[in-house]
Order: structure tokens, then C-alpha cells, then sequence
């Protein structure tokens, strides 16, 4: 998948907001992307702009290419039969994502059963396997139970099979470690490496702030930052030598390195900073910071949208 | 000094009209504050600590048991004693967007105990109070003026602490205060917290599911498993030395990154509710035959570490 120029805008009476502003990036397939940011800078819209799932008055520009397909502007018609089969989604808020009135075994097959993949006979054998494999015991009764009946844990996991029910090319998976605690946390990331080693191809894109989770999981990490990319590297070099200098400090205050907040608040979407959307938080200010903003340069493969690393090549 | 005790602190909640079912939210518990002093409560979700914290602050009544609050019981303590002393205590919640009034401004929000507790002569004077205690905690003062719903998560939860420390608390129950912030917010509220403990020598009960942050924060840490405190020792002791076997697998799965095996201990809630076995014992890979037979007290190894657990009780006997 290949984004290109992307610009997602709402209009709110207080003015334009833009959630996100010209961002770049590419999904290759068979990858775990990690898009990282504070709350506010756009990582769930994109996530939500992929699927055309954003109201329609909303302001969308650029291209996302899937296969050789526009996604923005497509019917809804067309994005029917591309969800759940070819991009799917997991949402974040377990609770409010299952329907309370039909049995979670149902709800995992009305994905396949909607595409016609699926016979109607099959529904509970289909649901029973996918609970299976995902490890919810025992299968033949959770599968028969309300969402109500099930705990926390096993109603993420009924997220994840309902997710991965259409058999997916590229999953979306938006805050799964949200306000669970860190033995969840664990069996939810060796869910997702075993979901990932049963089937390599599958491309996983997910969006989250929780840095400790993603540090097993992505092979890649896109930093978001005021509806922008800041920095899209390998998970070895951000964690080793992050190149934007938001990426570093926001690994410096992570409790275990150091727990150093980033100075400053993040910067309105309605006005954003002139030049750099950082310069105003950033140690390494330059004084083309302050008016120009910096393009995305690669760095060995590494991709940062920075001055520094302009000035460096130069 | 010992600012708050529990004596054996239980909290049972009853559900069921036919089928009585008990849940043992808090079982047991003996701890107790110093002066100054910061207890980390780690466990996972369901292991009671929100409901110890609520018993703490007297938000809701215990089962049995009771808790010392300066040589008051505040557990058999009448209104008015009890009103008397609540100003000694404070609350940061977890979610921190549900605390507030939606409809007050800031301001009013921030003013309400001052007002409550009859600590200003006018209006003028609150004013100043308010906006001394918003500078504590690093607010402007134009956020005063703003709804909730106007403010970020960070600027919310630094109102909440001002609040908190309006009435010059002795002891503040901080329930998971950053799990819903992002790593930047979360590292200024942490240390925000944790210069107002030291400037004004405050006691915190500080629950986290998140081993690296209590690490950072607390002098004592104790782990909590259905509804028992399992395990009680300093930091450090805690971590380099877990002596319970639940203890020693969450150490090592969480800060040491070993895979989760499928039969551990983490995250099993027993089924069978026995008021004699050992919560752990159907999956201890260390059980033995007294573990079904006779909950495990709390048993002093040394100076300052405590553990629930057979397996040291014989070396002690």
C-alpha cells in the first residue's frame, strides 16, 4: 500500500481541523507497521480514512494505492466488499465493538457469511475453529455465549477472530493495549506473533502509543506527530539511534528510559507551528525550523522529515 | 510513623438472589503507611486493588476489619469525626475525563472543597487559594475558566492533582493516575507527583498494573492476587529477590521479557472459591499438600518482607 499526499480535514466551528496533513508512507506486505504519536496527532484517522470510515463531510486528499486501487473517493458499495475480506479492522473499544444481543460465534462469522464465503450452516463450525486458534476455551460454548458472558481477555480475542474471520491481507489494529494490564498486555502480543506466524503474509498495521508493546511486535515504526510523519525507521534504529528528535525524546520518557517529559504541549490542529510542527518543543531548533517546513529525507533506508539530516547531506 | 493501618481489611461483594455467589474483592489485608511514605499496589485487573482503594478513603464499607487513620478507626467512626478527617485524605482516579463535574468550569471544581471545608473568608481569598494550587501543579490560569471537556488528558489529571492537594492532604490513594495517558504526559504527571510527595512529605497508596512505574515510585511495593496481598517488601527486594512463585513469575515475565508459558500462574483467577486452599494451588507448579488445605498467611522473612506462601513457612516453623 502506498500513501501519497494524504490530507484528511474536518470542518468544526472553530475552523479547519487538520488531522492529517500531507503524509507519506508505504506498507509492504508481509510487515508489521507500528504507527506511534501522542493522542491527537492522527493516528486513528488514518487508520479510519484506509477503510472510508470517516463521515462524509469530511475533507480527503491525496491517494491511498492498495493493489492498484484509489482508496479515497471510492463508493461505498466498492469499500463494502474491500473490508473484512481484503483490509480489516479491530477496533479499540472492546465493549462498545460487539453487539450485547447476538451470540459472539455469529458475530465472528458475519464477515465471511456477508461475502457470501461462507454457508449458512457453517456459521458455528467456522467460529469454533477461529476461537480455537486463537486459544479461547473451550471454543464449542464461548462461541454460543453473549458478549456479556465472556471477560475482558476473551472478548478481545473474539475482536481478533472477528478481525481476521474474512482472511484479511492487512489487518488495522487501533490502541489493542489500551487500559489492560501487562499480563493481558503479554498474552495479547504472543496472540498477535502467533497470528503473524501462521500466516507470514499478512500485513499488520497498528496503531498505538504503547511503545513497550510494539518494541516485539513491528518491524517497522512510522512516528506520528501533529497529523504528520515524522520518522518512519526500523525497529532497531528507532530503539538503538531514533533519527527525529521527537522519537527521541518520546523514548526518554518512557518509565524504564528515564521518564522525561517532553517540554511544551502538542500544537493545535487548527493553527499548526509554521516550518517544522516541532520546532517549538525541539532541543535541536535551526533557524530554517522556525519557517520552512522540512521535507521527508531518507536516511539509510530510514526515512525522517527533519532539517538536521538535510543540512547533514549538504 | 505509621500514618495508616488496615487490621485484617475484608471486603466481600454478594450477588445472586437464589445462587449466592461471593466474591472476595478484598481478603485479609494487613498494611500499613509510614509518614512520607509511597506503597506501590501491583496485580492484575480483578485482584482488588480498586477496592482497597475505596475502603481506604472510606468510600465504601468494609466486611469486617478495620482501618486506623491516625489512631482513628475510621471504619467505626461516626459522620462527624469521620468529616473531620477526610480532608486529611485525597483521591487521584484512574480515568481521570469521569471526576470532574462536565458542567463546572475548572475553576468552581477546584474551589469546591475549599468551599466545603470553610478554609477562605471570601471570594477574593479563594481566588488566590485556587490559583496558588494551580501553579503547584504547572496550570495557567486561563484554564480555569474552561470546561472539562476543553482540556487535554494531562492538563485534566494536573487539575485533579490540585484538587487533591487543596485541603493539604497527609495521604493521597493514586488509582493507576497515568494508564489512559500518553508516555509524555504520563512521565510529567509521575514526576509532578513525585516532587509534591517529597515537597510535603505525603503518604501514597500508588496502584499501577505497570511494574516499571511502580518501581520508579514507590519505597514498598506489594502484590495483590485475589484479593490477598500475596507479597510485601521493599522495591528493590521485590524485584531482585520475588520470593512468592506468582511474585517470581510476574517479575520475570514482565521486566525480564521471558514467553509466557500457557500453564502459569499469570492471570488464572481460581474457580473454586475454598476459604482453605491457596488461590494459586490448582496451577502452583510448587504446591504442596497443606497448599489445599491451609490458606497461606502472611509470614514475616525478613526485616520488612512478608509472603503468603507454605513454601516459607517451614523454614520459619
Amino acid at each position: 500500500m502506498r500513501i501519497r499526499g494524504l490530507r484528511v480535514y474536518f470542518n468544526t466551528p472553530e475552523g479547519l481541523v487538520k488531522a492529517i496533513d500531507n503524509v507519506e508512507l508505504d506498507v509492504y506486505e508481509g510487515e508489521v507497521l507500528a504507527i506511534v504519536g501522542e493522542s491527537g496527532s492522527g493516528k486513528s484517522v488514518l487508520g479510519l480514512t484506509i477503510l472510508g470510515l470517516l463521515p462524509s463531510n469530511t475533507i480527503i486528499k491525496g491517494s491511498i494505492i492498495y493493489d492498484g486501487i484509489n482508496l479515497v473517493g471510492l463508493g461505498e458499495n466498492t469499500l463494502r466488499k474491500i473490508r473484512g475480506t481484503k483490509i480489516a479492522w479491530i477496533p479499540q473499544d472492546i465493549d462498545a465493538s460487539l453487539n450485547p444481543v447476538l451470540k459472539v460465534g455469529f458475530q465472528i462469522a458475519e464477515t465471511p457469511l456477508e461475502h457470501g464465503k461462507l454457508n449458512k450452516n457453517l456459521i458455528w463450525d467456522f467460529s469454533e475453529k477461529l476461537l480455537e486458534l486463537l486459544g479461547v476455551k473451550p471454543p464449542r460454548l464461548r462461541a454460543r455465549e453473549y458478549p456479556h458472558q465472556l471477560s475482558g481477555g476473551m472478548k478481545q480475542r473474539v475482536l481478533v477472530a472477528i478481525g481476521v474471520s474474512g482472511n484479511p491481507r492487512l489487518l488495522i489494529v487501533d490502541e489493542p493495549t489500551k487500559g489492560i494490564d501487562v499480563i493481558r498486555k503479554r498474552k495479547l502480543l504472543n496472540l498477535f506473533k502467533n497470528i503473524k506466524n501462521s500466516n507470514p503474509k499478512l500485513t499488520i498495521l497498528l496503531i498505538t502509543h504503547d511503545i513497550k508493546f510494539i518494541e516485539e511486535l513491528a518491524d517497522r515504526i512510522a512516528v506520528m506527530y501533529c497529523g504528520q510523519i515524522a520518522e518512519v525507521s526500523t525497529k532497531t534504529r528507532f530503539f538503538t539511534e531514533p533519527l527525529h528528535p521527537y522519537s527521541k525524546m518520546l523514548l526518554e520518557s518512557l518509565p524504564s528510559r528515564g521518564l522525561k517529559p517532553i517540554p511544551g504541549e502538542p500544537p493545535s490542529m487548527i493553527n499548526p507551528p509554521m516550518g517544522c510542527r516541532f520546532h517549538p518543543r525541539c532541543p535541536y531548533l535551526l533557524d530554517t525550523c522556525r519557517v520552512l517546513e522540512p521535507p521527508l529525507v531518507e536516511v539509510n533506508g530510514n526515512y525522517v522529515k527533519c532539517w538536521k539530516y538535510v543540512s547533514d547531506q549538504q | 510513623m505509621i500514618l495508616v493501618r488496615t487490621i485484617n481489611l475484608t471486603k466481600y461483594f454478594i450477588s445472586g438472589f437464589m445462587k449466592r455467589k461471593v466474591v472476595k474483592a478484598v481478603d485479609n489485608v494487613n498494611i500499613h503507611i509510614s509518614r512520607s511514605e509511597v506503597l506501590g499496589v501491583i496485580g492484575e485487573s480483578g485482584a482488588g486493588k480498586t477496592t482497597l482503594c475505596r475502603l481506604l478513603l472510606g468510600l465504601i464499607k468494609p466486611t469486617s476489619g478495620s482501618i486506623i487513620f491516625e489512631n482513628i478507626d475510621i471504619t467505626r467512626a461516626n459522620r462527624k469525626l469521620l468529616e473531620s478527617i477526610r480532608h486529611k485524605m485525597a483521591y487521584i482516579p484512574q480515568h481521570p475525563e469521569t471526576a470532574l463535574d462536565p458542567r463546572w468550569k475548572l475553576y468552581d471544581s477546584l474551589a469546591e472543597p475549599i468551599r466545603i471545608h470553610r478554609l477562605v473568608r471570601d471570594r477574593v481569598e479563594e481566588r488566590e487559594k485556587v490559583l496558588e494550587l494551580v501553579g503547584l501543579v504547572g496550570l495557567k490560569e486561563e484554564h480555569l475558566s474552561r470546561y472539562p471537556y476543553e482540556v487535554s488528558g494531562g492538563e485534566l489529571q494536573r487539575a485533579i492533582i490540585a484538587r487533591a492537594l487543596s485541603l493539604k492532604p497527609k495521604f493521597i490513594v493514586c488509582d493507576e493516575p497515568t494508564s489512559m495517558l500518553d508516555p509524555s504526559t504520563q512521565a510529567l504527571i509521575l514526576n509532578l507527583l513525585k516532587k509534591l510527595q517529597e515537597q510535603y512529605s505525603l503518604s501514597l497508596l500508588f496502584v499501577t498494573h505497570d511494574p516499571d512505574i511502580a518501581t520508579i515510585m514507590s519505597h514498598r511495593i506489594a502484590v495483590m492476587h485475589s484479593g490477598m496481598i500475596i507479597e510485601i517488601a521493599r522495591t528493590n527486594d521485590i524485584l531482585e529477590e520475588p520470593l512468592h512463585p506468582y511474585t517470581q513469575q510476574f517479575v520475570s515475565t514482565v521486566f525480564k521479557r521471558t514467553r509466557l508459558k500457557s500453564n502459569d500462574l499469570l492471570s488464572y483467577i481460581s474457580i473454586e472459591e475454598s476459604s482453605y486452599t491457596c488461590p494459586l494451588y490448582a496451577k502452583c507448579p510448587k504446591r504442596m499438600l497443606i497448599c489445599k488445605t491451609k490458606k497461606p498467611p502472611l509470614i514475616k522473612v525478613s526485616e520488612e518482607h512478608y509472603v503468603a506462601c507454605h513454601l516459607y513457612s517451614e523454614s520459619s516453623s
